[in-house]
């Protein structure tokens, strides 16, 4: 075993790709968008039906 | 003295993961049967509602709280390739933070009335006695002074996103501690219920949130041996969340008399995080792909899966449960409760424990004993606590229906959700035995684990030799 102060020293550098959202992401954030400003905000379904 | 101080807050969390959850089982027995224990709380002067305090503030700050501080202590020193600043002051840290949670325990327990320290605060899950809120400040800053030091002195520039997210959280965390603990006391009316909607909601988007995440992003490219999937979607996905989660706690009191606007914006902003939630689903699940064997054999890349799983269901059904048109009904029922475990005890527990078992070898210098022990409490969050999950939303939408629909009291529920309620305790009882497990296993470990070298496996049944490096993956 290594030196627990040495292993604490040793830098990790964790390698990062240029992955794109994919077309269906697009889709849920308009989704999610129509959803927060139209549907969210409004009573539409009160319990008194 | 770094790694002694990270031992310090990874075993005390686990102490807090045990207490927590055994409160949790005797609470829902007590709904279950009511009136069964009573003989033995009286004795001990524990009423439920003292209980359940102590219940979701321990698990919150002693076994999250303490697990995420471990972690940062771990990680954040190795992503800026520099020794831990001032591993003492950590390592006091620590104990301080565990005084404040044992002196919180005592005192919620006690309920001394009326006492500017040390009686139980009224805010939801900051009920902690003002004692207890300056010794977290105190431990919080001494540790944030600790590793911010630690990265000023990085030897890299670049920044992963995890010093973002867990550097972040720090400070995040110090702020909301101080707004729902401190600040929060000076107001009252519907100005004291919008800063405590505001503290409620935060105590898990600016404080666990960015945390367990933090800990996920550094656990899955590890684990997984491959390049996070995106750099630019993991920056997307950090500032929206501090976007537009802090706007969201009113969503818990769509009903009080306070200007619909302040109301619609919290509706708007829980809805707009599924942006930064869709952004770390797919960074974490596109990750691992390619090399999705790796979690046979990695535990740690289990358990991050795991949470993000658990952490995709909870983030589609917050937006929906904090809008108009579905609030009205679960408002007041346990699904409500139901939500907040499959955040706290699903997800994010999955990703403490993601942490724990990619730090433990590493600062212990022990392979963990026992692949068995390990499916144990896998299996029991993998197919228990679903289970658990599902009995206690089903128990709210049964009382809201009862309520709601058929015009019964709350007491009378009782009656129409025995069924979801006994599934509750049972498979309630059941993950508590995982969470026994896991901490049996590192208890073990600490004597029948094998020597660890920095490439093996944490558990030896999968492989004592050290693995090769993944070509264009993540290195260590």
């Amino acid at each position: 075993m290594s030196d627990p102060q040495s292993r604490n020293r040793e830098p990790i550098q964790i390698r990062e790709g240029h992955g794109r959202l994919p077309w269906w992401g697009w889709v849920l954030i308009v989704l999610a968008l129509i959803y927060a400003f139209l549907i969210g905000p409004f009573n539409w379904f009160p319990p008194q039906g | 003295m770094a790694e002694r101080a990270i031992r310090l807050w990874l075993w005390s969390s686990v102490f807090w993961l045990i207490l927590g959850p055994i409160l949790g089982v005797i609470q829902s027995l007590q709904f279950l049967i009511p009136g069964s224990l009573d003989a033995y709380l009286v004795a001990l002067e524990l009423p439920y509602s003292q209980m359940r305090i102590i219940h979701t503030n321990v698990l919150i700050f002693g076994w999250l709280g303490m697990s995420f501080v471990a972690a940062i202590l771990y990680i954040l020193p190795r992503l800026a390739g520099a020794p831990l600043h001032r591993p003492d002051l950590a390592w006091w840290a620590g104990w301080l933070w565990n005084a404040a949670w044992v002196a919180a325990v005592i005192l919620i327990w006690a309920g001394i009335p009326g006492h500017w320290l040390v009686s139980v605060q009224a805010a939801e899950v900051g009920e902690a006695p003002l004692l207890t809120d300056i010794l977290v400040v105190i431990s919080l800053l001494t540790v944030a002074y600790c590793v911010h030091t630690t990265i000023l002195n990085r030897q890299t520039r670049r920044l992963y996103v995890s010093v973002w997210y867990l550097l972040g959280g720090l400070y995040t965390t110090a702020a909301t501690y101080l707004v729902g603990n401190f600040l929060v006391l000076a107001f009252s009316g519907p100005g004291y219920q919008v800063i405590e909607a505001w503290w409620l909601h935060n105590a898990v988007g600016m404080i666990i949130t960015p945390l367990g995440l933090g800990i996920a992003y550094y656990v899955i490219p590890l684990a997984s041996q491959q390049p996070l999937y995106s750099h630019r979607l993991s920056i997307v996905g950090f500032w929206t969340l501090m976007a537009f989660y802090p706007g969201t706690g009113l969503h818990h009191f769509l009903q009080m008399p306070v200007p619909a606007w302040i109301t619609e914006f919290a509706v708007i902003s829980s809805v707009l995080l599924g942006i930064p939630v869709l952004a770390v689903i797919v960074n974490f699940l596109a990750t691992p792909r390619g090399n999705w064997n790796r979690i046979v054999a990695s535990y740690p890349l289990r358990f991050a899966t795991l949470g993000t799983i658990f952490y995709l269901a909870t983030c589609i059904q917050g937006p929906f449960q904090s809008t108009h048109a579905v609030n009205w009904y679960i408002h007041f029922t346990e699904w409500v409760q139901a939500h907040a475990h499959l955040a706290l005890a699903g997800a994010f527990t999955c990703y403490g424990m993601a942490g724990i078992f990619w730090i433990f070898p590493r600062v212990t210098g022990r392979q963990l004993y026992s692949r068995g022990w390990a499916a144990v409490t896998f299996w029991s969050m993998a197919i228990f606590f679903p289970i658990f999950y599902i009995g206690f939303t089903w128990s709210g939408v049964a009382t809201s229906a009862s309520v709601n629909l058929l015009g019964n009291t709350l007491y009378e529920t009782l009656n129409v959700t025995w069924i979801p309620r006994a599934s509750r305790t049972i498979m309630g009882a059941a993950v508590l035995f995982g969470f026994l497990a896991f901490a049996w296993l590192l208890l073990a470990s600490l004597w029948r684990g094998r020597p660890f070298e920095e490439g093996m496996n944490e558990v030896p049944e999968m492989g004592t030799e050290p693995l090769a490096a993944a070509e264009g993956g993540a290195t260590a």
